[in-house]
């Protein structure tokens, strides 16, 4: 009699906790998050390196990259139909959409094309700040 | 060129604005607001002066300015906590700001 209560009290003892965890909102680190951002990071950052490379030869049009833009906006994409569907994920959500709008915006300023180095090194750089802050964030998380 | 702005005239208009528009929130914001002004401030410098010497079209100058804005409010959800509208709406009210003196300066409509 007296172990059923105590299982009893440890079944609700346990519901109570796990119900006060999930109202908590508290958002969890997401591995494949992690490993995404860091493949497109570098999927991005490969896509400066070759365009810097060409880029006093017609090989720099945006025409000879549509290919490698379409690939990173996809892996993108699904990343964001990822975060949607993570619980309590709204800034992750919102992080990714405006990188996605930022890539959007990357490939029409490249469709007018680059003159040196420099515009393309400061772009690079503003890039790479939105990738550091989903991967702050998604760290932030697992410390949590 | 007789026409200039400077990048802390910018900051201060920016700054006002930015925290009537944040309002009672603004001393929990007020670090990372200001830390992102002060780096929209000096792209807005770097484009307009880009621009003004022919090395940025209009249409290049505004798709770079764009990219700069994501950047800062992408900063400003992750480290000061704000939601995506609430920072673009504090961003534009900064950028509106400024607007009348950059547009003057660079001779078309950037912000």
């Amino acid at each position: 009699m007296r172990r059923q209560s105590i299982s009893k009290l440890f079944i609700l003892s346990f519901t109570f906790l796990l119900c006060a965890c999930q109202s908590l909102n508290i958002p969890q680190y997401d591995a494949k998050t992690d490993q995404s951002i860091t493949k497109i990071q570098t999927q991005v950052n490969s896509l400066f390196v070759s365009i810097k490379a060409n880029l006093h030869s017609e090989k720099s049009a945006e025409k000879h990259y549509q290919k490698r833009y379409q690939k990173i906006l996809v892996g993108l994409h699904v990343l964001l139909t990822r975060q949607e569907a993570l619980p309590h994920n709204t800034t992750t959500r919102e992080q990714v959409e405006l990188l996605i709008d930022s890539i959007e915006k990357l490939q029409q300023r490249h469709k007018l094309g680059f003159k040196n180095e420099k515009e393309l090194k400061a772009l690079q750089h503003l890039i790479n700040r939105h990738f550091r802050a989903i991967l702050t964030l998604e760290l932030a998380k697992r410390k949590d | 060129m007789s026409k200039s702005i400077t990048v802390e005239s910018m900051l201060n208009k920016m700054l006002r604005a930015a925290k009537a528009s944040v309002a009672q929130d603004w001393p929990k914001v007020a670090d990372e607001a200001t830390h992102q002004l002060q780096f929209m401030a000096q792209s807005i410098a770097a484009i307009t002066s880009l621009a003004a010497n022919g090395e940025l079209t209009p249409e290049q100058a505004r798709l770079d300015l764009d990219i700069a804005k994501n950047t800062a409010q992408i900063n400003l959800i992750t480290n000061a906590g704000l939601s995506k509208l609430m920072a673009q709406h504090t961003l534009d009210d900064a950028l509106e700001a400024v607007k009348d003196t950059i547009d003057d300066v660079i001779g078309f409509d950037l912000l």
